[in-house]
Order: structure tokens, then sequence, then C-alpha cells
């Protein structure tokens, strides 16, 4: 049976052939055991997806949608040419390092979760912003993906941690000089507002989120899976980036990735870890990139440079163009097979590696805050109109 | 009390500046969009996220609404090229089913111990659904967005072929694709099902169709 009769089978069960497509299908059918088996497991994977359950919501969105909507009013109100717009991008610098690596036994050697004894996950970690803590003014019921909103005094969260003068003074430098050239030019483009709340929700979550080093010298692939999938439930949906390598032919295997996770979800996710049998989480150890970053390491430290604002802000990062005309944005990336209508939703972020050493186990997210509404007055939620 | 207004009347509201209208069309359309977006985006939190941007898109762009045409199949379109988008930012675990199946767990989720005993009937079919569900959301965005579409939503062809604004002999061939690996993945599963397989379906002219009888590009 050829690619096309199979195709032709799969129509026949979705009820999109003609009659003359469905006669010849048919007499394929009782001409052929193949066909028939082929046909019925076809129509056997449909009715697999059919009988998926409608899983109910269970949440009403409104409220969720109203605050977002609150914030992007306000950000829209904002005076163009206030000074304090300058501020709009200022920047701070917060770091989400996720790596596993581990060395993964030969394939067979080890089927069962619980029989490598002796693995064991290393998890290190700094705190939390104490200080976007202290000033969030509002947050939302129930849920972790919307941000709190933002006041006047998350202004002082928009600093660089007291680890990184250097890096978070350069970053912040780009990002006014990007500012007062959206500024000069008298506008805001409404992707690079949308951005923002993107952005704004992001960063929003970095606040929550902890640094972390996951190790995990010796462990089976089905142990490392597991450990995926725990990830994979409680990270946060931006800027997640997830990689598996095989380094070399021993079988040495790194993991790494960059992601959010809540702080109102670590406790749940360290839980999780250490429930995973065979596998034994030692204590959180803090641990500071700026800390390597001072002590001269840098180079074990892949940087992600480029930050996806938007169009206007693509080149973010670099020096930004001395006239107008020179702003033009490059064109957004487009999916060959599909593109999301008025797609404006392009990666919060790239990575961008400067070429750092091939081996190490480093991931490193630069992630730069930005927060447009905390240079406006404080307003108190409005309904969307 | 009975909500007997139509989606497209609520839009008319909003835009006349009855911003409360904005509630009505959310809590109208989140429950009937959740399910598909949650088989697209395939996590609740993901899906929760993709919900988010879709009625951020839908507030921004509602003056460009065409009026005449079916407000949920043009909200319908956004959602789900939404949560193509969202699964394509992210990359899942692959579920390698066969590995998985040796031992005859599902080793995705953790088993609660605590869970009160359900009849053996109704643990094969969660886990097979468990089973069907990984599988689904281990396929390329694209190809999970079709099935669900094809599948879940039962929209048909040209349906499909408007939601992602591609040709009709693209949704074809992304389907059979699509189908193929799937079986291919759920190989181990079907030879572990005794049952006879479904008998094959009646002949008929097309699928009834989702959004409108006839076929048509939803929304415009």
């Amino acid at each position: 049976m050829n690619e096309t009769e199979q195709l032709s089978l799969s129509r026949y069960v979705d009820g999109d052939l003609s009659p003359l497509e469905r006669k010849k299908v048919e007499a394929m059918l009782d001409a052929d055991p193949a066909a028939r088996r082929m046909m019925a497991e076809y129509s056997r994977m449909s009715q697999y997806v059919k009988e998926l359950p409608r899983d109910p919501l269970n949440e009403d969105l409104v409220p969720l949608i109203r605050v977002t909507l609150a914030r992007k009013r306000r950000f829209a109100t904002l005076p163009a040419k206030s000074p304090l717009l300058a501020g709009l991008l200022a920047a701070s610098v917060l770091i989400a390092t996720f790596t596993i690596s581990y060395v993964a036994l030969p394939r067979g050697s080890d089927r069962g979760v619980t029989s490598v004894p002796g693995s064991r996950v290393e998890i290190t970690g700094s705190k939390p912003s104490a200080v976007r803590e202290e000033h969030s003014v509002e947050t939302t019921a129930a849920d972790d993906h919307l941000p709190p909103i933002a006041g006047t005094s998350e202004i002082a969260a928009i600093s660089a941690p007291p680890e990184s003068p250097n890096v978070a003074m350069a970053l912040s430098q780009s990002a006014t000089r990007l500012g007062e050239q959206q500024l000069a030019e008298n506008k805001v483009p409404s992707q690079l507002e949308d951005r923002f709340l993107q952005f704004r929700k992001a960063t929003d979550s970095t606040d929550r989120k902890h640094s972390f080093r996951l190790h995990v010298p010796s462990a089976s692939e089905r142990q490392i899976d597991s450990i995926l999938s725990v990830i994979g439930r409680f990270r946060t949906t931006d800027s997640s980036v997830l990689e598996r390598k095989t380094i070399g032919e021993n079988k040495k295997l790194s993991l790494s990735f960059v992601a959010l996770i809540p702080t109102g979800r670590m406790a749940d996710f360290r839980a999780a870890l250490r429930r995973l049998p065979g596998i034994d989480v030692e204590q959180d150890k803090p641990e500071s990139f700026f800390s390597k970053l001072d002590a001269g390491n840098s180079k074990d430290i892949r940087f992600v440079e480029s930050v996806e604002l938007d169009r206007a802000t693509r080149s973010f990062g670099q020096t930004p163009p001395s006239t107008a005309s020179d702003t033009a944005p490059p064109p957004l990336k487009k999916s060959p097979d599909h593109d999301v209508p008025d797609a404006i939703s392009q990666p919060l972020k790239v990575e961008a590696g400067n070429e750092a050493d091939s081996g190490t186990l480093d991931e490193v997210t630069i992630l730069i805050r930005t927060d447009p509404l905390s240079v406006g007055k404080q307003a108190p939620p409005t309904r969307p109109d | 009390m009975a909500d007997d207004r139509t989606d497209e009347e609520w839009v008319q509201r909003y835009l006349a500046g009855e911003s409360e209208a904005f509630d009505h069309i959310v809590r109208r359309t989140q429950d009937r969009l959740y399910p598909t977006v949650l088989r697209i985006a395939g996590s609740r939190e993901e899906a929760l996220d993709v919900l988010q941007e879709t009625y951020l898109k839908v507030f921004r762009n509602i003056s460009r609404f065409q009026h005449g045409c079916s407000f949920y199949t043009w909200i319908y379109r956004i959602a789900v090229n939404q949560a193509i988008s969202s699964r394509r930012k992210r990359r899942l675990p692959i579920l390698n089913l066969s590995r998985s199946s040796e031992t005859g767990t599902h080793e995705f989720e953790p088993i609660d111990k605590d869970a009160p005993l359900a009849g053996l009937e109704k643990m094969v079919q969660d886990e097979r659904v468990k089973i069907v569900d990984d599988t689904l959301r281990s396929l390329p965005p694209a190809w999970t967005a079709v099935l669900v579409m094809c599948d879940f939503d039962e929209l048909r062809y040209d349906e499909i072929a408007a939601v992602l604004d591609i040709p009709i002999g693209t949704v074809r061939s992304r389907i059979h694709r699509a189908r193929e690996e799937l079986r291919k993945r759920l190989e181990p599963l079907i030879q572990d099902e005794q049952e006879p397989p479904p008998p094959p379906p009646p002949p008929q002219d097309s699928k009834p169709g989702r959004f409108s009888p006839k076929a048509g590009r939803p929304g415009h």
C-alpha cells in the first residue's frame, strides 16, 4: 500500500472523500486485508482522540483579563514625553539558571527507577528577591501567571542586584538609550506595548524564581525523565528552554535549561523532586552567578545577550542606532508553515551564546527588567473599555 | 439568568461602549475554548496563558472583527494559533512510550498511592486516555493541532484549513502524517488492546462540521 492509498484511507475515516473516491477506497478495502487493518487502526486513532476528556476550565478568566487590560490601559495613558519615560526601560538583571547534568547509565543496565543507589540531585540556588516581594502592590487571586500590579514603589526594584553593578549598569544604559529613542520618536508602538505586557509578565515571575543548578552525577534515563517531568509541571511558560545533549561517546549526557519556577511553587517543586524514588536531594546552597563572574569564571558561563521585546527592540543589547531612520525593525520571524494571525508573540528572549566553552554545562539567562507602569502614577485597576 | 444574546450581539454592545460586555464575551467563550487549547497547549498552566493572550488579542483587535461572521470562529482561530505558537516556544521532553511500556508503568506522573481504588476497567480507560494524551502532546505542535481540530473538535478539513490559513491539501497530508505517527507511537497500546478494532465508519459525504453547515472561511 503506497502513501497515496494510506492518505485516502485517512480521508475515508474523516469522510473527506468524494463519492467516486470513496468507491475506490471501498473496493480496495474489499480486496486488501492490509488496507482493512490500516483503516481500522486509523479509525481507532481517531476514536482515541475523540474520547479524550473535555476538561472543564473551573475558573473565571475575567478577573485575570481585567487586571492585565487595566495595566495596558494605564500604560497607554502615560504622557508620551514624560522625562520619566526615559526610565521606562531601566533594567535590572535577574538570572535563572537551571542545569542538569548527568551521566546516563548504559541502556538496559537500569530499568527501575529505584535501582540506582546513591543517585543524588544537588540543588543550589539563590534566594528570591526580598525587595520585589515587599513592593508588590496587588496580586491576583489564585493565579501565578498574572503579575501583580506595579506601583511606583517598584522603581526601587528596577536596579541591579548588588552583586552585579557592571553588568546591570551596562544593560541599564543600553535599555535607557532605547527608551529615549522611543521617546524621541514620540511613539510607543502598539507591539511594544504588548511586548511590555508580556515582558512584564515574565519579569514579574522573575522575582518569584530562583537561580538553580541541578546536578545528577549518576542517574538512569528514567530518573532524568522523571526529573524532567517534574520540572515540566512547575516551570512557567515564558523563557523556558529545554535542551538535552549527548556529549562524547561515553554516554555522558547533559540536560540544560533555563526555567522560571514561581517562588510560590518552589516548595512543591522541591518536594516533588524529593519524592522521586532513588534520588536524594541535598539541601539548598546559595549560589550566585555574579560571584562566579566576579571570580573570573565567566568563560564557564554562556550569556544570553539578546532579548526580544519586539521588532523595534530586536537588537537589544547592541549599540542603538543614532537616527530614527535606522530604527526600521527587521521583519518578524515567521514559521514556514504556520503564522499566528497578527503575530506579535515572539519569543521573549533568544539565546546567543558568546563563544562559550563547548564543554560548559552552565546556561545563564539574563533578563532585563522593564517596568513601564512604575514610572506613572499608581492607578486602581480599571475595567476593560 | 439565561443569556439569550449571541456572541456577536455582545461584541456589538461592547463596541457601542458597554465595557461590561467584554466580561460576557470572555465568560461565554472561555469554557468552550479551554478543552481545545488544553489539548494543543499540553497543560493547564499553558492553556490558561494561551487563553489570556487570546483575549488580549481579541480586546486589541475587536474593532477589526467583521460583522456578519461568527465571533466564535474568529476567537477559536486566534486561540488555536496562539496555542500552537505557545507549544513551539517550549520544548517538552519526548515521551518514549516503548520504554515506559517495558515496565508496564507510565512514569510521567507519580503514582498516587492515596487515590481510591477504582474499578479495573476505569483504571485501564484512564491509563489509555493518559497515554493517548501524552503521545498526542509529543507530536509536533502543528500535527497535534490538526488532530485535535479534526477528531477532538470534529472540524471539517476545509474549516481546519481556514483556521490555520493553509491550503486544504496541506491539511489532508498533515492530518494523515500526524495520524500515522500517532499510530506508530501507540503501537504498543494497540497491540495490548484485546478488543476488536472499531468498525469502519459509515460512508458519508462529509462531516457536518462544527462552525457552519457549509464550508467557509471562519470569521471572515
